[in-house]
Formats: C-alpha cells, sequence, structure tokens
C-alpha cells in the first residue's frame, strides 16, 4: 500500500516535470532502458550529467568573466553542454542553451550573460527536483524489476 | 574495455554481437550511447577521446565492425577522425551530432559518414546500423579481389589516380576514397560483368565496336573481320559503346576480350568467376585508352578458349555491336563522367570479346576458363589500348570483369531490362549469328557479354553510385554522369539480355539480388529509362537477342 502511493507519488513527480516542460520524452527513453543489469540506470546517468555539467558550467563561467569573451569556446562548450543535457531529456536546460548560443554566434556578450544565468538556474532547478524524485522513487522501491525493497 | 575472447561467435549471430567502438568527449553521452548499444545487443567498446580511438583501431584492424562518433571533439574532430578510419581502416563510421544543420550533415556525408545520427540517439535507429557493416563488407570484398588482381595485373598504366585526373572528378579529390569508390563500382561491375557473360555476350558486335577504334586489333581478334565490322556499325553502340568508339585511345577493344573471357567463365562455374572479375579495374581503363594487359591475358584468353563453354556467350554475343556513331557519341560522354569510363571499360571488354565472333562457338568453353582464370581485371582493363593484340586479353579480362560484375549486380536488373529490349536484340542476332557463328573465339564472346555488360555496368554503376552515394557522396557528380552513361549501357544490355543468359544467371542473380537489391531497383528504374532510349537506338539493332540465341 505504501509502496503503492509512492509509487503513485513518483509518477505524479514524473509527469509534472514533462508538463511544465522541465523534461521530455528523452527522460522517458532513458527509464525504458532501466533494466536488469542497471537498476539504476537512471538516476546513474543523471549523476553523471550533473557532476560532469557543473565542470562545464565553471567553465563557461570562467571564460566569460575573464577578461576578453572567446565566442567560439564558448560556443563549443555550451555544445557539449547542450548535447548532454539534451541526452537525459534537461529540456528547459537545453532551451536555455540553445539561446546562449545564439547569443554567442552573435558575438552579444551581454546577451551571454545573461543567458548563462538562466542556464545556471535552470540546471539547478532541475537537480534539485531529479534529486526529490529519485529519493522518492528508491523509497518506493525498484519499477517492478527486482524484488527488494529499498527504504 | 570489455574484449570478448571469442570473436566469431557473435559473428554468427550477426548482427548480434557487432563490434561497435564508441567515441564521444561527453561522458552523459558517452555512457548513453554505450547502454543504447548494448540494449542492442552489440558488443561496445567506449572511449572519450579520438586518439585513443585511433589506437585501438590501429592495433587491430579485425576488431571492430563499425565506429561510432560524435562532430566536435576537443582533442580531434569528429571529420577528420572519420576521414582517418574511412582511409586507414576502411570501416563504416557513423557521425553522432546534437547539430543537424544540413551543411554539418552534409560535411559529414562527404568525408565519408554512412550515416549521421542527431542526439539523443534514440534505440530505433541504433538498431539498425548494423546495415552499414554489411554494405561495407559486401563492397569491400569485392573490391579487395579486384584491387589485387588490379594490381598484379595492372601495368600501372590506368591506376585510379590517373583516371581520377582524367575524369576530373570533384569529389573525388583524395585517391583512397576514389580507390574505395573504384572498389565499389568494380564490384558492381564485376557482377555486370557476370552477368554479362552469362547472357552470352554480344561478342561480336563488341568486339567490332571496339575493333573500329582500334582497328588493327579488331582484325586480330575477329576472323571475320568484315563482318564485325559491318554488325558492328549497324549495331546501335549502347551507350558506353558509342563513347569508348570515340575515345579511340580507349582501347576499348581490350576490354570485350577479357569481358569474354569472364562470361564464360562465369556461365561454366556459376558464380566462381563473379568474384575473380574485377570490374573496376575494367572500368578504370575503359576511359582513358585503356590498355589492355596485353601480354598476359592474351595467352590466358586464348589458349583456353576451347574449353570454355560459350553457351552463355553466344548469346551475348548477338548483342548488338553497339553503333560506331554512338559509341563515339556516348563514349564522349562517359568520359565526361568519371562513371561512364566505367561503364566503358566493360563494353570495351565486350566489344573486344564480339571481335572474334568465328572462335565465340569453339571457344566458349575457353572463354569460361580464361574469364575465370584471367586475372585481367581491373588492371587489363585499364589498358586496354586500341592495339588489337591485346584485344584479345583484353577482351578476356574484360569479360571477366564484366561477366563478374554483371552477374553479380545485373542478374535481377538486366533480367528486367532484357525482357524489356527484346526488340533491340533482334537485330544483334542476326548479325550475332552468322558472325558468331564462324569466329567467336573466346574473346568474340566477351564482346557481346561486353556489351550487355557496359549498359549494365553503368547500370551497376549508376548503383554504385547510389550505394556509395548512401555511403559517401563523392560520386555525386559521376553518378549523374553515370545516368547518361546508364541509359546507353541499358540500351545495351536490353538488347543483350537474352532469355538464356537470365536463365542462366539466376542462381547468381539470386545471390546478388540480395545483396543488391537497391542496386536492381535503380537499375530496374534507369533501365526504363534506357529503355525508351534504346527504342531510339534500337533502330540500328534490329537484333533480337532471342533469335540471336536460336542463331546460336
Amino acid at each position: 500500500m505504501d509502496r503503492n502511493h509512492l509509487k503513485r507519488q513518483v509518477d505524479f513527480m514524473k509527469r509534472s516535470f514533462l508538463d511544465q516542460g522541465y523534461l521530455d520524452e528523452q527522460f522517458i527513453q532513458l527509464e525504458e532502458l532501466q533494466d536488469d543489469d542497471n537498476p539504476n540506470f537512471v538516476e546513474e546517468i543523471v549523476t553523471l550529467f550533473f557532476n560532469d555539467s557543473a565542470r562545464l558550467l565553471q567553465n563557461i563561467e570562467q571564460a566569460l568573466v575573464s577578461g576578453p569573451i572567446d565566442f567560439p569556446s564558448l560556443d563549443n562548450y555550451m555544445h557539449q553542454f547542450k548535447g548532454s543535457s539534451s541526452s537525459i531529456g534537461a529540456k528547459r536546460v537545453k532551451n536555455e542553451c540553445t539561446r546562449f548560443k545564439e547569443y554567442c554566434t552573435a558575438g552579444n556578450a551581454e546577451g551571454c550573460l545573461r543567458t548563462f544565468v538562466q542556464v545556471k538556474q535552470e540546471h539547478a532547478i532541475l537537480k534539485t527536483k531529479l534529486e526529490t524524485y529519485f529519493q522518492l522513487a528508491k523509497q518506493a522501491g525498484p519499477s517492478g524489476t527486482s524484488g527488494g525493497q529499498i527504504r | 574495455m570489455t574484449v570478448e575472447a571469442e570473436i566469431d561467435d557473435p559473428r554468427d549471430q550477426f548482427p548480434i554481437g557487432m563490434r561497435v567502438l564508441a567515441v564521444d568527449d561527453d561522458p552523459t553521452c558517452l555512457f548513453l550511447l554505450e547502454k543504447l548499444l548494448r540494449r542492442c545487443q552489440y558488443h561496445v567498446t567506449t572511449t572519450n577521446q579520438a586518439i585513443k580511438a585511433l589506437n585501438l583501431l590501429r592495433e587491430n584492424k579485425d576488431q571492430f565492425d563499425l565506429v561510432i562518433s560524435d562532430v566536435q571533439m576537443p582533442d580531434m574532430d569528429g571529420f577528420k577522425l572519420l576521414e582517418l578510419v574511412g582511409l586507414e581502416m576502411d570501416l563504416p563510421v557513423i557521425m553522432l551530432s546534437i547539430n543537424g544543420d544540413t551543411k554539418l550533415v552534409m560535411k559529414g556525408i562527404t568525408h565519408g559518414a554512412c550515416d549521421y545520427l542527431l542526439k539523443p540517439v534514440r534505440i530505433e535507429e541504433l538498431k539498425n546500423i548494423w546495415q552499414h557493416v554489411i554494405r561495407r563488407k559486401k563492397f569491400d570484398s569485392k573490391d579487395r579481389n579486384n584491387c589485387g588482381n588490379q594490381e598484379k595485373l595492372h601495368s600501372g598504366k590506368a591506376v585510379p589516380k590517373k583516371i581520377l585526373d582524367l575524369m576530373n572528378v570533384e569529389k573525388l579529390t583524395r585517391e583512397n576514397k576514389y580507390r574505395l569508390y573504384l572498389k565499389r563500382i568494380s564490384c558492381v561491375a564485376n557482377q555486370q560483368a557476370n552477368m554479362v557473360a552469362a547472357l552470352g555476350g554480344t561478342d561480336a558486335s563488341f568486339l567490332q565496336m571496339s575493333s573500329l577504334n582500334g582497328a588493327g586489333n579488331f582484325q586480330t581478334l575477329n576472323g571475320s573481320g568484315q563482318f564485325h565490322n559491318t554488325a558492328f556499325r549497324s549495331f546501335p553502340p549502347s551507350g558506353m559503346l558509342g563513347r569508348l568508339s570515340t575515345s579511340a585511345g580507349l582501347g576499348i577493344h581490350s576490354l570485350p576480350s577479357s569481358g569474354m573471357t569472364q562470361l564464360g567463365h562465369s556461365q561454366n562455374s556459376g558464380s566462381s568467376t563473379i568474384d575473380q572479375v574485377n570490374f573496376q579495374q575494367v572500368i578504370i581503363p575503359g576511359n582513358h585508352n585503356g590498355r589492355a594487359p596485353q601480354g598476359a591475358q592474351t595467352g590466358k584468353v586464348f589458349g583456353n578458349h576451347s574449353s570454355v563453354s560459350f553457351a552463355s556467350l553466344n548469346s551475348g554475343l548477338s548483342s548488338p555491336l553497339p553503333d560506331h556513331r554512338r559509341l563515339n557519341d556516348n563514349w564522349s560522354t562517359a568520359q565526361s563522367s568519371g562513371i561512364q569510363s566505367n561503364s566503358f571499360s566493360l563494353n570495351d571488354t565486350f566489344k573486344q570479346a564480339t571481335m572474334q565472333p568465328s572462335n565465340l562457338r569453339d571457344n566458349m568453353s575457353t572463354m569460361a576458363l580464361q574469364i575465370g582464370c584471367d586475372p585481367c581485371n581491373v588492371s587489363s582493363v585499364s589498358s586496354i589500348s586500341t592495339q588489337s593484340q591485346d584485344l584479345r586479353a583484353d577482351v578476356q579480362c574484360r569479360t571477366n570483369l564484366i561477366s563478374s560484375n554483371a552477374g553479380q549486380v545485373s542478374n535481377n536488373a538486366l533480367a528486367q531490362r532484357w525482357d524489356d529490349h527484346d526488340q533491340d536484340g533482334s537485330y544483334h542476332s542476326n548479325v550475332m549469328c552468322s558472325s558468331i557463328n564462324s569466329m567467336i573465339p573466346v574473346n568474340g564472346t566477351v564482346g557481346p557479354l561486353g556489351q550487355h555488360l557496359g549498359p549494365k555496368n553503368t547500370i551497376f554503376h549508376t548503383n554504385m553510385d547510389f550505394n556509395s552515394m548512401e555511403q559517401s557522396n563523392f560520386i555525386d557528380p559521376l553518378y549523374m554522369n553515370h545516368n547518361e552513361v546508364n541509359k546507353s549501357t541499358m540500351e545495351t544490355s536490353l538488347k543483350l539480355k537474352q532469355g538464356l543468359f537470365m536463365d542462366q544467371r539466376k542462381p547468381q542473380g539470386s545471390f546478388i539480388s540480395g545483396n543488391f537489391g537497391s542496386l536492381e531497383d535503380i537499375v530496374s528504374a534507369m533501365a526504363k529509362q534506357e529503355q525508351d532510349k534504346l527504342k531510339l537506338i534500337e533502330g540500328d539493332f534490329g537484333c533480337d537477342p532471342y533469335s540471336l540465341g536460336t542463331c546460336m
């Protein structure tokens, strides 16, 4: 009962993420990839994303504040960031990345700075939401694959 | 890297166990990609550096079947990696990127990527990537056979680079790429050649054609030189042949002989000759004055005449000799496009084959042998010269080339064509009958076959282009030209397509069809186009391929 309730909560949360545009279909694909071999695949890849993206964001911030902006290299960073965020389905983050790249291409330093703030914000929000999500998911137990109860 | 001990077992269940090397500097993407690939039951190796990937590939060239790589990487540009892998290892490479700009995709394709996927990658797309491995393998194996022979036989005159220069193909800027392309073409050509051989080639006409250009050689080859010439002229040259004529230097005759030889052989030995035929080689020389690898082939070709069963050749021979005039016209067109040259070479081969109609009957068997064992494949073709002496050799080689190609690829396609162009063949058959009966040397048979192949070759070339286009688009310009050539060749092939051949070809065809489904479709389409063209040209030929068979 309790587990079912938790499961429903998890599902609800996920659906709200989708509805609000924090996540997209790709996230569902990730969940489908989860299986016995990798029961925590989604969590693993999301953790990997946040660790790696933190590094990337630092590099970008560095490039933005130190001296004249090197747009091509900024574009490169953001390109990668966009790639990884789309891989986990981080929709809003990805959209902000696209905007950032546009300003980058246009050579608009101010636009880049503004958008970068947005990027960081969305990134942080998503991180918090997903952390909560995974905690809840763990409590609810594995999604029907293995039998153990995870509390 | 989790390398499984046994590589053979997974191969048996291909695509399960297909060995993929995934390269992406982004850990998240790489992790996801690995998971997806494993879900598809591939054997996955990952690395986040392009340099490491290259080292892995260089260590053991047979370690992987396919490479998937991101476009944007810090240590090396993805396109650069793509090129290197293509050149050094000739493995299929799939590009991945979040950026789906047409320009980038085009860049990927022109650099040799066999596919370009957008991130985030879906598993459905990855489930199909094994097709690229199969495709590449099919072409490569043929290429290797051809190239190997080619290098041996080739006198060094018609090297890809030269041809490339001559053809002045824009996109084939890299010799290797061209080489790869040629490989693909030759495979196709070989198939075509085989098919032509099966058809029995329209040797007489072909030989005549070439002889017309080469004059000297022709006579040597044909007992009934006169006849050939006449027949030759009367027959509307397949697009290719015509072209060949004009390019006198092309040494058309050399082609037919080689082609014929092969045809005969392929006939006898089924699909075995197909592999031997190095169509490619034929193709290359065709354009440029193919100088037939005279010395080597001649000996072989003629020696075995008697033993070769020429049945197929006869029918092939009946195919109308391409109209000299037309050939010239076509040839020039062909020359303009690299592809044409290829098809031309085939035609040449055939022509030469036809040149010796008198021996055809007697030499059918011989031809078969010759074709089979003739290494002249490509090199011979390239060296196809207008000189008569080498015609035979050339023809043999060509025939081989053509038959192999024809056989492989054109079986299905040709079948279609031939049926359509029966009317065309009638003329040829008439001519052929008389000439063939008397002369038909092994070479002779090659001629007609060559002719058949010519069109078919072009067709195949087209197909090849298609295929290659799928994989790497550097063939585009050629492809376009090819259409022209194909049309002409189609005509020829139609004429050639003898019921006999078709039947014989079935077994081969089935083999080929499996592999070249797309080609066949293309060929069919082309055939239709050509049919229209043929109709126009038919006037000249008027030969009924079937009647030819009867004569024979």
